[in-house]
């Protein structure tokens, strides 16, 4: 897989690169508006991060040449402009998807993922680790191959953390991540540890074993190594 | 009071004190300048008597001639006498009462012996006449001044029309909003002035709060790249092998600071798109659909708190309204209450046609009920938010017209809106 990350910030463009590799995905960056114009042209990527403000150039006219050329590249919009009406250009545009900054690298492959699998897996992506077998785009959890009944903000949950599964995530992104599209103005953790200690007791209750990792107060990690099959 | 009857009060004391004065005082000069008169006329005839009686030879024919003229009385005197006029009152025969009179007494020379002569005028159609001109007078004075009130009343109004449009136009303006300026022209200098001192005061007033509020836009916009690289590098932080425990702590206190920041911009940043009103799209919003919505997503937290929570619908409402700014007035509003109740607490909840009402046990506030929706006007004891929940919330509310209110009493928080 490979991504395209526009973005004029070397730090940030230097992190997200980061937090990627070691993933299915390969990168490349660009900087201002000229390089990814080329890079869009010359290469073909499984999807595009594009900041809107860039050196040179609007983000948004890099989506519109995404589409004029017809090409097949997912793209995700990261701005430091959050309003609803730049989403909603940038949707129209034909973005598959729209990231405010500042954003969690978790968060950020969430939507990678959804985006790679909305457009390569038609929905057959299955995580199977031990006796826990999760559908991704049919959004069913087995255990022992019995299904068990988790509501949206659980399976929500749940799927973050497959979706992140190598590495930590912060209780910060799980409670950004939960009450993203909402404009609820709740803060604090309580949300996190309410569905937490709720998934984990379904899942204990079917009979699964305990893979959610606590890190010191600081963050969750689904400890398993099995890839997607 | 108002100017124009403080200063008409003053001009009408003036003038009660003018018409006091001047009634008396006329009266005097008038009578005085008829005494003249007379006075004159008695000093006239004493030269006619003089000069006729200088015919007369015979005493007879002087007490004959006496006789025919009542007013003259003649007396034979030893030292001659200066001339004196003076005021004197005699009966008179026919009315029965005492009548005024000026009076001159003087020494006539006839056939060579000295006579003491009085010759007197009646006063008494001058006293009519006198009084007759000062009550004219009065009338007049009293007419014209009652003129000149209506008239400065009337022309007072018209004079003051410019000032008033001012005062209207300054009570009616808001900062935040656009307005135009009020018409310079009234023809009158100091309203010109005014007009200009005004308009020039609030063109400042404007461009202050513009600067203010782009300003706060700018900085919460800038902020967000460099929290942005903060928060990947934190992100990236955690995920190092052998992470202590302290560090771990450390890291999730950087990431509660950046939490604390982002919201705090966003905040600020909706704060300021509601004040600019950047949210026209408007839709008929339910109260209770939203409300539903909402409870939904704090389900978990309301159930792990845990909180007893009671919601009546005794009717609905649609709010003329952006979704986003309905849903982000109602939800927080409950999660401030769902946030200040302690454990085992309860809230309710209701919503009828005409407003919403939310209610959750708990002890006083440690602030001042009216900093209860000022931007940071209470101290957050809460390390998640910045205060400005409420403070987002009332605005939103004056946005849509809506009354919000609170009040505490026995123990329990009360906020309602009502539509």
């Amino acid at each position: 897989m490979k991504v395209l990350i526009v973005e004029d910030e070397p730090e940030l463009s230097a992190s997200i690169v980061s937090y990627l590799l070691n993933e299915k995905y390969q990168c490349d960056t660009a900087e201002d508006f000229m390089q990814a114009e080329n890079k869009i042209i010359d290469f073909n990527y499984d999807c595009v991060i594009v900041d809107i403000g860039l050196p040179g150039g609007n983000g948004l006219d890099l989506i519109r040449l995404v589409k004029r050329m017809k090409k097949n590249e997912g793209i995700i919009v990261i701005s430091a402009n959050g309003a609803l009406s730049d989403k909603i250009i940038g949707l129209n545009l034909g973005a598959d998807d729209y990231l405010a900054k500042p954003f969690h690298l978790s968060e950020l492959i969430a939507r990678l993922n959804a985006i790679i699998r909305r457009r390569n897996f038609n929905g057959a992506e299955v995580f199977e680790h031990n006796e826990l077998r999760v559908q991704v785009e049919d959004k069913l959890v087995f255990v022992h191959d019995k299904a068990i009944v988790l509501n949206k903000k659980e399976l929500d949950l749940l799927l973050f953390l497959i979706t992140n599964r190598r590495r930590v995530i912060s209780k910060s992104a799980i409670s950004q991540h939960l009450s993203q599209n909402e404009s609820g103005y709740y803060r604090g953790y309580d949300v996190v540890y309410a569905h937490m200690k709720n998934l984990k007791r379904k899942l204990a209750d079917a009979g699964c074993r305990d893979y959610i990792k606590t890190i010191y107060g600081v963050g969750y990690k689904l400890d398993c190594d099995e890839a997607i099959s | 009071m108002k100017l124009l009857a403080k200063t008409s009060r003053i001009l009408l004391g003036y003038a009660i004190v003018v018409l006091l004065v001047s009634i008396p005082l006329f009266y005097f000069v008038i009578e005085q300048l008829y005494y003249q008169d007379v006075d004159d006329a008695l000093r006239l005839r004493k030269k006619e008597l003089t000069i006729r009686t200088k015919k007369l030879h015979r005493e007879r024919d002087i007490a004959l001639w006496l006789a025919m003229d009542n007013d003259v009385k003649i007396s034979l005197s030893a030292p001659p006498l200066r001339d004196s006029i003076y005021p004197k009152l005699y009966m008179d025969t026919l009315a029965h009462e005492m009548e005024p009179y000026r009076e001159l007494a003087t020494s006539l020379q006839v056939n060579h012996k000295l006579y003491h002569a009085t010759i007197r005028r009646s006063l008494v159609e001058s006293q009519d006449l006198i009084v007759g001109i000062a009550e004219v007078q009065g009338v007049l004075l009293i007419i014209m001044f009652i003129g000149w009130l209506l008239i400065s009343r009337s022309i007072s109004k018209k004079i003051w029309q410019p000032f008033d449009r001012i005062i209207e136009w300054l009570q009616n303006y808001q900062v935040d909003k656009e307005q135009p300026l009020i018409n310079p022209v009234s023809g009158i200098v100091e309203f010109d002035q005014l007009n200009r001192v005004v308009n020039e005061l609030v063109s400042k007033n404007k461009k202050a709060y513009q600067d203010q509020k782009n300003f706060i836009e700018n900085a919460s916009h800038e902020m967000q790249t460099p929290v942005a690289i903060l928060q990947s590098k934190l992100d990236l932080l955690i995920q190092s092998k052998g992470l202590t425990a302290e560090q771990a702590h450390h890291l999730q206190s950087s990431y509660e600071v950046i939490e604390r920041l982002t919201h705090l911009n966003q905040s600020l940043l909706l704060l300021s798109k509601i004040e600019n009103q950047q949210f026209p799209d408007l839709v008929e919003v339910s109260v209770k659909a939203t409300v539903t919505k909402i409870l939904k997503h704090l389900e978990a937290l309301i159930d792990d708190k845990p909180v007893s929570l009671n919601v009546e619908h005794h009717g609905d409402k649609m709010l003329h309204g952006h979704p986003v700014l309905v849903e982000i007035l109602l939800s927080n509003l409950i999660t401030n209450a769902v946030h200040h109740t302690p454990a085992n607490g309860h809230i309710y909840i209701s919503i009828t046609d005409d407003g919403f009402l939310i209610e959750n046990s708990g002890t006083p506030l440690p602030f001042d009920d009216n900093k209860l929706f000022s931007r940071f006007g209470k101290k957050s004891t809460n390390r998640h938010g910045v205060g400005l929940g409420l403070a987002i919330a009332f605005e939103i509310s004056q946005l849509y017209q809506l009354k919000l209110n609170y009040q505490f009493k026995e123990h329990i928080h009360q906020f309602s809106i009502r539509f």
